[in-house]
C-alpha cells in the first residue's frame, strides 16, 4: 500500500500536468500529435557525457532531454516550429508521414535532401549546414551532428530524402472524368490541411479558359461544358499563411456531345 | 578429530571431481584445435578496454562495426562462467543504446541480438537463475551514487539496473517467467521499484518506469489480473514503458502492486 501511495503521490504531483494529446501542425497544416513529457528527475549530465564518450565521431549540439525527440526536432523544430514535445511515428509511421505524404515536402534524391527519415530505424535527421553532415537528436539523447552513417541505430544506409517541392496531386473526379456537354458535373480537390486553399482553372484544348461555366466553393467545384473536348482541370495551391504556391491538384477531362 | 575427516574426506573428493577440472580438461582439448587458445583467458567479466580504447574506439564509422569490435572471444565463451558471463553483458560499452531509441525495448533488442555473450547466455542452463541473483544483488543506492560521477568510477550505474530490468522484461532469457522463478523476480522486482521511489529526484520517472515495465509483464504472465488492466498492461509494455499520458504511469503501478 505505502507502495502505491508513494507512486501515486510522485506520478500526481510531479508529472499530472502533462496528460493531454496535443497536435502541432505540418506546413499544409495537418495535424500531427505530440506529446508533452516532463524532465524531472532525469540526468542529462550522465547521458551527455554517455553520449558524447561513446560517439566520438559525432559532435555534440545540445543537451539530452526528453521534452523532444529526432521527428520533433527534424520535422517541427528546425522548421521554426513552436513548443518543445516528443513525436512518435505512429502506426506505419502514419503520424510522421503527414510531413511528405500530399504535403509541403516530398521525395528527392540524396543531393537535394533537406531532411532525411531513416525507414529502418525509426529515426529522422536535417542535413546539417557542415558539409556531408546530418544533424539529428537521438531520442530522449542529445541533439548531435554526425555523418549519415554513424549514431546508436542500426542500418543507417537505409533512407529516404525530402525537400520542400511543389505538390502535384490528382483532383477526385467524382465520376465525371468523362462527361457531356450541358452536364452539371462536381469535382473535388481531396483535403490536404487547414493552411492550403486553393484557386480553380480549366483550360481547354487550346489552353484557353474557355467551353464551360463553372461555380467554385473551396474545394469543391461546379462546372458545366458547353463545348465538346479534352479539359485540364487544375486546383492552384497556396499556403493561408503566406500566399507562397506550393503545387497544384489535376485532373483531365474529355467531354463529349 | 573423526567428525572432521568425515567432513574433509568427502569433501576433498568433491573438490577433485568438480568444475575446475572438468574446466581443465576441456581447456585441454580446446588447445588441442588449431587456432583456440583458451590459456588467454580467465574466468572473470570481460574488460572490453582494448576496445574502447579511445584511438580505436574512434575508427569505427557505424553501429554495426561498434557491435562487431565488442563480440567476446570465442575461446572466452568457453571459459567464463555465467555469474561473469552477466556482469560482461552489463559491461558492453553500447549497453545505453536503448536511451536513444523511441521505444527503448527495441534498443535493448537491438543489443541482445547483435551480442554473442548474450547468445551463450541464452545457452546456459541456470541461466534465468543466475540472472534473478544478479539482479536481486543489485544495491540502488550505491548505483544512484555511481550515477552521479560518469566516468569516475567504473561502478554499475542505475541505468545498468533499467538496461538489466529491460533486458529481463524482453523475455529473451529462457525460464525467467517459468512459475518456479516467477514469484522471486516479482517480489525483486518490488522491492527495486520501492528502492527507486526513494529516490525520485535522482531516477525519475526515466528509470521507475522500467521497474513498472517488468512489473507489467510479470503480472501479463502471470495471468492474475482481470482483461480491462491487462490490456492496460499490454499496451505499456507494446509500448516500451513510453506513454503519453503520465496517469498511465499511476494505472500501471496501482495494478502491479495490488495482491
Amino acid at each position: 500500500m505505502k507502495r502505491i501511495i508513494l507512486c501515486c503521490i510522485l506520478f500526481l504531483t510531479v508529472f499530472c500536468y502533462n496528460v493531454k494529446s496535443i497536435y502541432v501542425y505540418t506546413t499544409f497544416g495537418r495535424a500531427v500529435e505530440v506529446e508533452s513529457r516532463s524532465d524531472y528527475g532525469f540526468d542529462k549530465e550522465y547521458w551527455n557525457w554517455y553520449y558524447q564518450t561513446t560517439y566520438p565521431q559525432a559532435t555534440y549540439l545540445a543537451t539530452a532531454t526528453q521534452t523532444y525527440n529526432c521527428h520533433f526536432f527534424a520535422w517541427h523544430m528546425s522548421d521554426g516550429g513552436s513548443g518543445v514535445y516528443w513525436m512518435n511515428p505512429g502506426s506505419n509511421n502514419n503520424n510522421i508521414s503527414k510531413y511528405w505524404t500530399d504535403a509541403y515536402y516530398g521525395q528527392v534524391s540524396s543531393t537535394n535532401a533537406a531532411k532525411i527519415h531513416y525507414y529502418s530505424s525509426d529515426h529522422s535527421a536535417i542535413v546539417s549546414s557542415v558539409s556531408g553532415m546530418y544533424e539529428s537528436k537521438w531520442g530522449s539523447m542529445p541533439l548531435m551532428r554526425h555523418a549519415p552513417d554513424y549514431g546508436p541505430y542500426p542500418n543507417m544506409s537505409n533512407r529516404n530524402y525530402y525537400a520542400h517541392i511543389q505538390y502535384h496531386g490528382l483532383l477526385d473526379p467524382n465520376g465525371y472524368g468523362e462527361t457531356y456537354v450541358d452536364v452539371t458535373n462536381y469535382y473535388l480537390a481531396p483535403y490536404l490541411g487547414n493552411n492550403v486553399y486553393g484557386v480553380w482553372v480549366i483550360y481547354n484544348a487550346r489552353e484557353e479558359e474557355e467551353g464551360y461555366t463553372q461555380n467554385p466553393s473551396g474545394n469543391m467545384n461546379t462546372v458545366v461544358f458547353q463545348t465538346q473536348g479534352i479539359y485540364q482541370m487544375y486546383y492552384n495551391l497556396f499556403l493561408i499563411s503566406t500566399d507562397e504556391p506550393v503545387g497544384d491538384q489535376w485532373y483531365e477531362v474529355l467531354v463529349e456531345i | 578429530m573423526r567428525k572432521i575427516l568425515i567432513f574433509f574426506v568427502p569433501f576433498v573428493f568433491l573438490c577433485s571431481c568438480g568444475y575446475e577440472t572438468d574446466l581443465g580438461d576441456l581447456k585441454g582439448e580446446l588447445d588441442d584445435i588449431p587456432g583456440l587458445e583458451t590459456n588467454d583467458y580467465q574466468d572473470e567479466p570481460y574488460s572490453f578496454e582494448k576496445v574502447t580504447d579511445p584511438a580505436v574506439w574512434r575508427t569505427f564509422n557505424n553501429l554495426e562495426e561498434m557491435l562487431e569490435a565488442c563480440q567476446l572471444p570465442k575461446e572466452l565463451l568457453f571459459v567464463i562462467s555465467t555469474e561473469n558471463l552477466i556482469q560482461t553483458i552489463m559491461n558492453h560499452p553500447l549497453y545505453g543504446i536503448y536511451a536513444a531509441y523511441n521505444n527503448e525495448l527495441d534498443g535493448v533488442n537491438v543489443i541482445l541480438a547483435n551480442f554473442n555473450g548474450f547468445e551463450e547466455l541464452q545457452k546456459r542452463e541456470g541461466a534465468a537463475e543466475a540472472v534473478i541473483e544478479f539482479y536481486d544483488a543489485t544495491n540502488v543506492e550505491k548505483m544512484v551514487e555511481a550515477s552521479k560521477h560518469p566516468g569516475v568510477a567504473k561502478d554499475l550505474t542505475i541505468y545498468h539496473l533499467d538496461f538489466l530490468e529491460l533486458i529481463i522484461t524482453t523475455k529473451k532469457i529462457p525460464n525467467i517467467f517459468s512459475p518456479k522463478n516467477l514469484d522471486r523476480l516479482e517480489g525483486i522486482q518490488k522491492e527495486k521499484y520501492d528502492a527507486k521511489l526513494n529516490h525520485p529526484r535522482d531516477v525519475g520517472l526515466f528509470s521507475i518506469r522500467k521497474s513498472l515495465l517488468l512489473g507489467a509483464e510479470i503480472k501479463i504472465t502471470k495471468n492474475q489480473v482481470n482483461l480491462k488492466d491487462r490490456k492496460v498492461l499490454q499496451e505499456f509494455v507494446s509500448a516500451g514503458g513510453q506513454v503519453h499520458d503520465d496517469s498511465i504511469y499511476t494505472i500501471v503501478s496501482k495494478i502491479i502492486n495490488l495482491k
